[in-house]
């Protein structure tokens, strides 16, 4: 029996970010299955999950618009397809055909979507003893657009394909599962994954080596001494967290992430390469690919500025070169600044003027002006009498 | 990952933390901050007033530990304890744990369910109503208040 597999990452179903709330923005919508959660994307695991369950033919359909370096690169035997957001699914459906052309006997069509750990075995099980022609996986919830399909059901494959998986031609089986399931249809769901995944909720783990309880650092992940990461929290390989910055409350810092001087990461995920200016507070947010999706707030902001958030190069070897090009040029800048660069420091425009004017707080109390003169007879002073000594003898 | 052996150290936090009381419990936990590696847990289920000297001393214990590679962790925080730790946030420097037998054990393994739960963790938040007055005190007022004695759980 041979099974294989269509995953499609839709980005026109709004589950990039905060969905309509960042419609407005530049910056390229990165959909949420393409998020790291603990060094890999929710794309990456449910490919694992498929080649675990013994389907080795999977596709993989994506927008062309994305970003190349959004891309897994690790998962080997995959064929990879990018086309724009209106071809996909159209894509997906001569995928289906050329399945069933070299015989494949069900196809499990998936969209991206939501993370779920059901059994897929049992799924396909459920479907091939059942026959129908389209089994459909739900939760209590409903749908999760994970699908099987006889490969002889041409034709309801391609209604269900241009309706995006949301309907079918003919009624289906369901095969409800109570697994773990996240919809991620925004950037709170996302969070609630890692946290699900901090607190042993969800099948996800955090890699890497569990450095004091509840902490677990990566290869190459370097932290500063001063630096405080509390319990439960994630630090990505080759991810760096610098002098003062904390990192608490199930906060995942992706790899190649870095964290500036005395900046607090609360509750947030720092996706991979992005680079975290100095002093911020950070919290509930998921930060990363120049956009922060604020998790409470429910609304995306692009950042434009790279010393608040910046992107740091995916090549080793030029971050290596950034890093010390800076030094190099630290100290060279530091001196052109003491001596050529203006001073901030003001000057009164009348110094001669200034010098010989009385310091207003010479100048008598105003109970002092009001009060009547004391008389040349007077042999005490009055109560009110106010008497200011200069400098020294004065 | 390396299962901690060594003692760890739980402090209960006296009823008042004022400049006073704050100097007089630093003073206790002095030479548990000095040892290698301390691990230190202070039960917060006492207090009931607290100012900007007990959040201080609060820093400078986190600090002294951290240099010599240990760590303070709090647990039991009354509603009171709360508050203060929360309006000058300084309750996210720290691990909470619900109680101090938990702060004990998560030092040798992490305790995901013993943790003190966020409102943000997906589930309601298991702190008190912090609906109640909370008197808050200038770090020069003075005030009694007795501290218990440390206990040290293996």
């Amino acid at each position: 029996m041979e099974i294989a597999a269509l995953i499609v990452v839709d980005t026109n179903s709004g589950d990039s970010g905060n969905g309509s709330a960042a419609a407005h923005l530049q910056s390229p919508q990165v959909p949420i299955a393409l998020w790291e959660i603990f060094d890999k994307s929710v794309l990456q695991r449910s490919i694992e999950r498929l080649q675990q369950s013994g389907i080795s033919n999977v596709s993989v359909f994506l927008d062309k618009s994305l970003p190349d370096e959004m891309l897994p690169s690790d998962t080997a035997p995959v064929t990879w397809a990018r086309h724009s957001s209106d071809a996909l699914w159209r894509e997906a459906e001569t995928a289906f055909s050329h399945f069933a052309d070299n015989g494949v006997d069900a196809v499990l069509a998936i969209r991206l979507g939501a993370y779920t750990e059901l059994d897929i075995s049992d799924l396909l099980r459920f479907h091939l003893d059942q026959r129908p022609h389209v089994t459909m996986a739900c939760d209590a919830s409903g749908p999760l657009d994970f699908i099987a399909i006889n490969s002889g059901r041409r034709n309801d494959a391609a209604y269900l394909m241009r309706s995006r998986l949301q309907r079918t031609r003919l009624p289906a089986a369901h095969y409800v599962t109570d697994a773990y399931t996240n919809r991620l249809s925004n950037s709170k769901d996302f969070r609630a994954l890692v946290q699900d995944g901090f607190l042993g909720r969800c099948g996800i783990r955090p890699p890497g080596k569990e450095i004091k309880p509840g902490v677990w650092v990566d290869e190459h992940a370097r932290i500063h001494r001063s630096a405080r990461v509390l319990a439960p929290a994630y630090i990505g390989a080759g991810a760096r967290v610098r002098a003062a910055a904390v990192v608490t409350r199930c906060s995942s810092v992706e790899h190649h992430a870095e964290i500036d001087c005395g900046t607090v990461v609360e509750d947030a995920t720092i996706l991979p390469h992005t680079y975290v200016g100095a002093g911020l507070d950070v919290a509930h947010v998921v930060l990363g690919h120049g956009r922060l999706s604020h998790v409470i707030r429910n609304v995306d902001v692009e950042i434009a500025d790279p010393r608040l958030v910046g992107t740091r190069t995916r090549s080793a070897p030029l971050r290596t070169l950034s890093t010390a090009a800076s030094l190099a040029a630290y100290l060279p800048m530091q001196l052109f600044r003491g001596l050529f660069a203006p001073s901030h420091r003001e000057q009164p425009s009348q110094l001669p003027s200034a010098v010989g004017e009385l310091s207003p707080a010479l100048n008598p109390p105003a109970q002092a002006l009001r009060a009547p003169a004391p008389s040349p007879s007077s042999d005490q002073f009055p109560a009110d009498f106010a008497v200011a000594r200069r400098y020294g003898d004065q | 990952m390396e299962i901690s052996s060594r003692p760890v150290v739980v402090k209960h936090m006296p009823e008042r933390i004022n400049l006073k009381q704050a100097k007089e419990f630093l003073r206790e936990v002095q030479p548990f901050l000095k040892s290698d590696r301390p691990q230190i847990v202070f039960d917060f289920g006492n207090v009931r007033q607290m100012d900007a000297a007990g959040v201080d001393m609060l820093l400078h214990c986190m600090g002294e530990a951290m240099k010599r590679d240990g760590d303070v962790k709090l647990a039991s925080l009354s509603p009171h304890a709360a508050v203060i730790l929360e309006m000058t946030r300084t309750d996210r420097l720290f691990e909470v744990y619900e109680t101090s037998s938990d702060a004990v054990r998560s030092f040798s393994g992490f305790l995901p369910n013993a943790m003190r739960e966020h409102p943000q963790w997906g589930t309601p938040a298991s702190s008190p109503s912090v609906g109640g007055q909370v008197p808050v005190e200038p770090a020069v007022q003075s005030g009694d208040g007795a501290t218990a004695p440390g206990e040290i759980a293996a």
